[in-house]
């Protein structure tokens, strides 16, 4: 595999634990080039600096009554 | 907006769905960018589900429905009010970031980048998300923050699961570039760390 190639799917090494896909290909690609491989790392610290620092914004606690209200479920 | 009447299937369509408020409302939030549309949209979204939910096929993913209700929603009723920067205006972004990448593969200099990303404060990680193209922000919060695989992605944004992985790769590396930038104008990268093209390419900018 080329670093063009690998770098252009990068994203199935970053996220192979949810899909589950095949990366073997890529994954020998990363141990033998380490550019490659400092690559995939940047893109996923950017997907785990987003999963814990991006605060969740939590419904506003009336909100659900609102919906229940508006959908005529509140009877 | 108007006052349902109860369906009969109402109290199972709030058994199923209103477990989903939170997840929805925080992509909503994500998308909209602010609380007051935030909330608009999840009421809308619920109302059209409510309206629809014979349609819903029992048994299959409704978390992905009701995401694409809400995608729908935004898209048709949201969009068009904020103002969307054109997509050309990226390209620019992602070019500078693609030559930039290019410098650090060439340079054999302990990269900056590292630092920044260390360094990178909550309010630019979120800034940086909310600055995205909504096109790439919709794939990267289904993804990253709500854990959604390509396929289901793919199935509430319409698109082929490839333009899925498309939009990923772009989206991630667009914020990539957004958190240097921010690093940058809060002086963690010292001039002297950076590569001479990069430190003339910063000057220009």
């Amino acid at each position: 595999m080329s670093c063009h190639r690998a770098r252009r799917v990068l994203f199935l090494w970053v996220d192979r634990d949810r899909e589950r896909l095949p990366v073997e290909p890529l994954e020998r690609h990363l141990d033998e080039c380490p550019e490659c491989r400092e690559h995939a790392v940047r893109v996923e610290r950017v997907v785990l600096l987003m999963r814990s620092r991006c605060r969740r914004n939590a419904a506003p606690g009336d909100l659900a009554v609102r919906i229940r209200t508006l959908l005529g479920l509140d009877g | 907006m108007r006052r349902e009447q109860r369906a009969p299937g109402g109290r199972e369509f709030e058994r199923q769905a209103l477990p989903f408020l939170d997840s929805l409302y925080n992509t909503a939030y994500r998308l909209a960018r602010n609380a007051e549309d935030a909330e608009d949209l999840v009421q809308e979204t619920y109302l059209k589900a409510y309206r629809s939910f014979d349609q819903f096929a029992p048994g299959t993913n409704l978390k992905a429905w009701l995401f694409k209700i809400l995608k729908n929603t935004f898209i048709n009723e949201y969009r068009r009010r904020q103002n969307v920067p054109p997509e050309g205006d990226f390209a620019a972004i992602e070019e500078g970031f693609e030559s930039q990448v290019r410098d650090d593969a060439a340079g054999q200099i302990k990269n900056p980048e590292e630092v920044a990303l260390e360094t990178a404060l909550d309010q630019d990680v979120q800034r940086g998300l909310d600055e995205l193209p909504p096109d790439y922000r919709m794939a990267v919060v289904l993804a990253d923050l709500e854990g959604f695989s390509y396929k289901e992605i793919a199935d509430i944004l319409d698109i082929p699961v490839g333009t899925v992985m498309s939009r990923l790769y772009r989206g991630r590396k667009l914020l990539e570039a957004a958190l240097l930038g921010y690093a940058r104008s809060h002086n963690y990268l010292q001039a002297g760390e950076q590569p001479a093209k990069r430190r003339s390419r910063a000057g220009a900018a």
